[in-house]
């Protein structure tokens, strides 16, 4: 009997015992659970503060430059800057944003931390006007304004710096080696998350609509290059925009559901574009003549300047004229 | 015979409890594989995180779809309009396309290949390129562009 009443005791603790392990296990799970979304949110979403952004993004550009070269053509540079700089002003976020030129035939644009945008030469001798040059660039400046690079490498979480929380050092040495060479490769292998590319182009496109440009620049820009034919030099050309963004069709389709939002009443300043962006800047012989060659001074009388007609307008294979120089033209051939 | 039925009892009573243990204890595995879940998940994109939704609270469960699915490769051409290349003469065609290979992805060699002195140099200048806010002004304004600038926004 004694025995019988020591098994129903046992009993009765065992069904409490296993009641009270349940609830324990559920809370804990439920904490544990939370406390695994709050380190993945918190590992995503902590930004970098702006002296970390200015470090990786600088040094990540030391190796863009490494892989395709600076293109230095003081006007050119000037002028990128100045499209960049009128559409960056449109973006919230206070970063101090740099333009510059790859040396390269492949048509591309690359953003980096840091407000580091890179546009090629092999884009900017496809683009067509000021406007098409401003969507472009101003689709790099969203994905800087909203930290689309730095979400990915802190998602993917590959070296230690990416992996800790709120950090608040800089990093340094191998650290800040490896860490711009995963910069690197996410931008030039790596497809950006499709949510993050189209709201690249959204922003984007309000930041160019809002600076005063004609709002369908990018969205020519890419229908231009969805019309280029799969030849050997195109895809060599072209590859590198495709691995890493989607379609351009697609985009297209997409920027064109967006446009029905904005007036059509932008600059699209084709003449200016060409005006800058000429063949004769283009060519490293000529750049080269023009450095060497001592500047004419545009208001002695009788001096003759070589020139070239580009996009309507005259372009100076040398210098510039002051606004308002009179001249009489001599066409050659 | 009373003490083999209490053997039997005491038996039985036992063998309920090591069961409980067990239950207990393959209650308590989600949770203990939930939390390696991050680790297992690198080198997903934000895309595929919310394309999995409410999957990710149950780990154990996969996402409907493969997340790389919508990201399939499109065909990038299409039409008959030609590239222009920056190229004009010999002098510069050297400096084509360094870094690609004929489909135009970078080789990995220069992926991997650290940068010199010189280019430091070079982002170094980038970095401190500044367009004076007079010209800045100035061009806005010969382009009949906006003068006004975004209000400035807190961090995100």
């Amino acid at each position: 009997m004694r025995t019988l009443k020591f098994t129903f005791l046992l009993l009765v603790s065992g069904i409490v015992s296993y009641s009270a392990h349940a609830q324990l296990g559920d809370a804990i799970r439920k904490a544990q659970n939370n406390a695994s979304k709050a380190k993945r949110v918190a590992n995503i979403y902590t930004p970098w503060s702006a002296e970390q952004e200015r470090v990786i993004g600088e040094a990540s550009a030391a190796k863009l430059i490494n892989i395709f070269g600076l293109y230095e053509n003081q006007d050119m540079v000037k002028y990128v800057n100045l499209v960049g700089g009128t559409v960056a002003r449109q973006a919230g976020r206070n970063v101090p944003y740099h333009f510059a030129i790859l040396d390269t035939e492949v048509v591309t644009a690359v953003s980096l931390p840091g407000g580091f945008v890179f546009i090629t030469r092999g884009a900017l001798a496809n683009i067509h006007s000021e406007s098409e040059l401003a969507g472009t660039l101003a689709h790099e400046v969203a994905h800087i304004d909203r930290r689309h690079l730095e979400k990915e490498i802190r998602s993917q979480k590959a070296s230690q710096f990416a992996k800790e929380e709120t950090v608040s050092r800089i990093p340094q040495g191998a650290e800040l080696v490896n860490l711009s060479g995963e910069v690197i490769r996410n931008a030039l292998t790596l497809q950006v998350s499709r949510d993050k590319e189209t709201e690249a182009d959204q922003v984007g496109l309000d930041f160019s609509a809002k600076a005063g440009y004609d709002a369908a620049g990018l969205r020519n820009f890419l229908q231009f290059l969805s019309q280029v034919p799969a030849s050997g030099e195109n895809r060599k050309q072209l590859g590198l925009w495709g691995s890493t963004h989607p379609p351009f069709n697609e985009r297209v389709a997409t920027l064109n559901s967006l446009l029905a939002k904005y007036p059509n009443n932008g600059q699209l300043l084709q003449d200016r574009y060409s005006w800058y962006v000429n063949p004769l800047n283009f060519s490293k012989a000529i750049q080269a003549t023009a450095a060497a060659a001592p500047t004419r001074a545009p208001s002695a009388g009788g001096a003759e300047l070589d020139g070239i007609v580009s996009g309507g307008m005259i372009v100076l294979q040398s210098g510039r004229l002051a606004e308002g120089t009179k001249v009489k033209i001599r066409v050659v051939e | 015979m009373k003490n083999a039925k209490t053997r039997l009892i005491v038996f039985s009573v036992t063998i309920f409890l090591m069961g409980t243990g067990s239950a207990l204890a393959i209650f308590q595995q989600p949770a203990g594989n939930q939390q390696s879940q991050p680790g297992q998940q690198q080198g997903q994109t934000d895309e595929q995180k919310k394309k999995q939704g409410k999957d990710n609270q149950d780990p154990n469960h996969p996402p409907a779809k493969p997340p790389n699915d919508d990201s399939k490769p499109a065909p990038l051409f299409g039409g008959t309009v030609n590239l222009k290349s920056s190229r004009q003469t010999k002098d510069s065609a050297s400096l084509g396309f360094n870094g690609v290979d004929p489909n135009g992805q970078v080789a990995k060699s220069f992926l991997t290949a650290s940068p010199t002195g010189a280019d430091a140099a070079k982002a170094q200048t980038v970095a401190s390129y500044k367009v004076d806010p007079a010209e800045l002004n100035k061009f806005i304004q010969d382009g009949s562009l906006n003068p006004n600038a975004a209000p400035q926004k807190s961090d995100n």
